[in-house]
């Protein structure tokens, strides 16, 4: 895969992209500020969530059994799958012995994470995609770049070309329009569909019940039409009670979206019961770890607890400037800097942690106000630990160490680097460095220094320092 | 190998919750939310509110034969994809056993093809949560999950009693049941905002939700 900086590098020079991601970045986070600002007691209920997710984390062990127990109970089958391949093999398994041939899929970021279409298309089985960005995303063979928007990097150009292209409608632009074709396509695969796949937005301990949120109705059509259901969903997904889900269902759709609620919230329980007329004949459950227990293990854990709502991206600067793709896995922005790293492990993915400026965004927005700073910083400090910081980095920090703690050497460099970049800048930029600088330099302009330096001016304006200056020793 | 992987898979839990660093949540929190007494008059007054919000048109009848005629109106002409009429609300069932012999009627029992094709649903509902302006549908014999899903209109007729103010409120009364049944909270037409967060009705669920309330 290409090299993180390179994909940035791409994101940067895309005007089309920085475009289509500030404007829907901004509107969402203002339409979030709002909903939370109409939501009596937000700050209390955001803790109590906080406090709920977390807490079951002390015992996720005897949670998740109490979940299973629960589940069986209803008549849903239990799977565990200790990683992505092995959910994936559940999944074909499943389709094999119910001889099912043609699945439909809601939105889902774990089987993203899995990718579970990859392996279903080998094993001889028809997927598709549902959610009208996911369906886009399936037919421009892409990958979703937003928790919740997958293809808020495509214009409604983009996409009109796409669905044109891959499935023979005449091209039009129109969202209305495109919608209305979607919903016809997609309606015809809905009543052939034998198997229906979903997430898991929840899963109700008490209950033995999972929750899934849609604003356009897929999810209910797949847990309703296809004579199976599978779920997958990660361990980490629990709520101990409705009460709990009450909750996470307050924050949730105001979050992500601006709504009070999603259009679609339903609680699945099982497959059809006796006298019903629709709903599945049998429903998996598949619970998944794919790296989540070994991110319980570390500083980390209280990553877990996020509940996908991707406010921590629409607030983040550096997402806003670089978009989902640039982070290279299924887990875009900050929450994606510690996810990826924390199930992938920290080696291949060691530059995530600093796509962020730590500005404690991500941390304001978080409706269970997770520390997304403090673990950023903790897997930096791994990296380092790790020898991620190479010889010359260390020489160059020994070296500034040096300098910064003798005044009269600091006075000098500064003096002269100055003078240095001053003769290279134009028209007060920099735009390129030499050595080391150019990673600087190399998406963005540097201002060249000022002639004057801060310790020149506060020389002139005498050294006992009025704040308003001017009046010098005597004034 | 599932076994396998179930007693793995615990086992490391078992072992990182101990290792790993949870932090604590902070102290003197309520343990769960209150809900406030609300004047009946008040929880009808914030729905037409929130439907208003959601564009949920909604009439508000004054009895039982004006429902039945409000109802008739609404379907008049088209095909419809029905709850078994004896769970409908208000006897509503008996009032339009007349008028349904002259249109094309689906039921939960028909082909989910046929089922397909209906213009209208037609539903009563379980509760409705005036907060939000959610409809609360438990699925059960004669009352198919498709009515509130597959057709592009949905008229929902709503007993004015069973309007409650929040989720919470509702899953509270439901929480003692011995198994929670298929309950699907719908707030307002089926919508999406994917292509260039404009907001498009009626991409998979109904486009149109059309509100009927009794006294």
């Amino acid at each position: 895969m290409s090299h993180f900086l390179d994909r940035v590098e791409t994101a940067l020079r895309d005007d089309h992209l920085q475009g289509a991601l500030h404007s829907a970045t901004e509107r969402l986070w203002s339409r979030r500020s709002a909903a939370l600002d109409g939501l009596e007691n937000s700050d209390t209920i955001r803790d109590m969530a906080r406090r709920s997710k977390l807490g079951l984390l002390r015992d996720l062990a005897g949670n998740l059994e109490t979940f299973e127990k629960n589940l069986i109970r209803n008549g849903i089958k239990v799977h565990w799958a200790q990683n992505g391949k092995e959910a994936n093999r559940i999944v074909v398994e499943i389709a094999r012995k119910s001889g099912c041939k043609r699945a439909v899929k809601s939105k889902s970021m774990v089987t993203e994470e899995t990718h579970l279409n990859h392996d279903l298309l080998e094993a001889g089985l028809d997927v598709l995609e549902t959610d009208l960005g996911e369906y886009i995303v399936q037919l421009a063979e892409t990958t979703p770049s937003h928790i919740i928007l997958p293809i808020i990097h495509m214009t409604r150009q983009d996409i009109g070309k796409i669905m044109h292209n891959r499935i023979s409608v005449p091209y039009t632009d129109s969202p209305e329009e495109l919608a209305k074709i979607a919903r016809v396509k997609l309606r015809e695969a809905f009543l052939s569909a034998d198997l229906g796949i979903t997430g898991a937005n929840f899963g109700v301990i008490d209950s033995g019940a999972i929750c899934l949120v849609s604003n356009e109705g897929n999810a209910r059509l797949v847990t309703t039409l296809p004579r199976v259901h599978v779920a997958i969903m990660g361990i980490e997904k629990l709520v101990p009670s409705l009460a709990d889900l009450d909750l996470m269902i307050k924050i949730l759709a105001r979050s992500a979206t601006g709504q009070k609620i999603t259009t679609y919230t339903s609680l699945v329980s099982g497959p059809r019961r006796p006298g019903e007329l629709d709903g599945p004949e049998e429903m998996h459950v598949v619970l998944l770890d794919n790296g989540r227990t070994n991110i319980l293990g570390g500083d980390l854990a209280e990553i877990l607890g996020c509940i996908r709502c991707g406010a921590c991206l629409n607030a983040c600067p550096v997402y806003k400037n670089i978009g989902g793709h640039a982070y290279g896995d299924t887990y875009p922005g900050p929450i994606g800097a510690i996810v990826t790293p924390g199930l992938r492990g920290l080696e291949n993915w060691k530059e995530l942690p600093d796509a962020s400026s730590l500005c404690g965004a991500c941390r304001e927005v978080c409706p269970v106000r997770l520390d997304i700073p403090r673990m950023l910083l903790k897997l930096r400090q791994t990296g380092v630990e790790e020898g991620r910081s190479p010889f010359t980095l260390k020489f160059i920090m020994k070296g500034f160490g040096m300098v910064v703690s003798r005044p009269w050497l600091y006075r000098l460099s500064a003096r002269w680097g100055g003078r240095l970049a001053r003769v290279v800048a134009k028209a007060g930029w920099i735009h390129k460095l030499p050595g080391l600088g150019g990673g600087w330099t190399r998406s963005r302009e540097m201002r060249a220094p000022v002639a004057k330096s801060f310790q020149d001016l506060w020389k002139e304006r005498g050294s006992t320092g009025s704040p308003t200056g001017g009046r010098g020793k005597n004034g | 190998m599932d076994k396998a992987s179930r007693t793995s898979i615990l086992a490391r839990v078992r072992q990182s919750q101990i290792r790993g660093f949870i932090p604590e949540s902070p102290e003197g929190l309520p343990d769960g939310l209150v809900a406030k007494k609300t004047d009946p008059a008040d929880l009808l007054f914030r729905l037409q509110e929130e439907f208003n919000l959601l564009g949920v048109k909604t009439f508000i009848e004054a009895s039982e034969e004006a429902v039945c005629d409000r109802v008739q109106k609404l379907i008049a002409g088209k095909s419809v994809l029905s709850w078994d009429l004896d769970q409908l609300p208000y006897g509503l069932g008996k009032g339009l056993e007349i008028s349904l012999q002259n249109q094309t009627v689906y039921y939960g029992r028909d082909s989910k093809e046929d089922q397909a094709k209906a213009e209208i649903g037609l539903t009563g509902c379980e509760a409705v949560l005036a907060e939000t302006g959610s409809l609360a549908m438990i699925s059960a014999t004669g009352k198919p999950r498709t009515a509130s899903l597959l057709p592009y209109v949905h008229v929902v007729v709503i007993r004015r009693s069973d309007i409650v103010m929040s989720m919470g409120e509702f899953l509270e009364k439901h929480k003692s049941r011995e198994w929670l049944p298929y309950l699907v909270f719908i707030t307002g037409p089926s919508r999406t905002a994917d292509i260039e967060l404009s907001l498009t009705l009626g991409v998979h669920g109904p486009g149109e939700v059309i509100a009927v309330i009794g006294s």
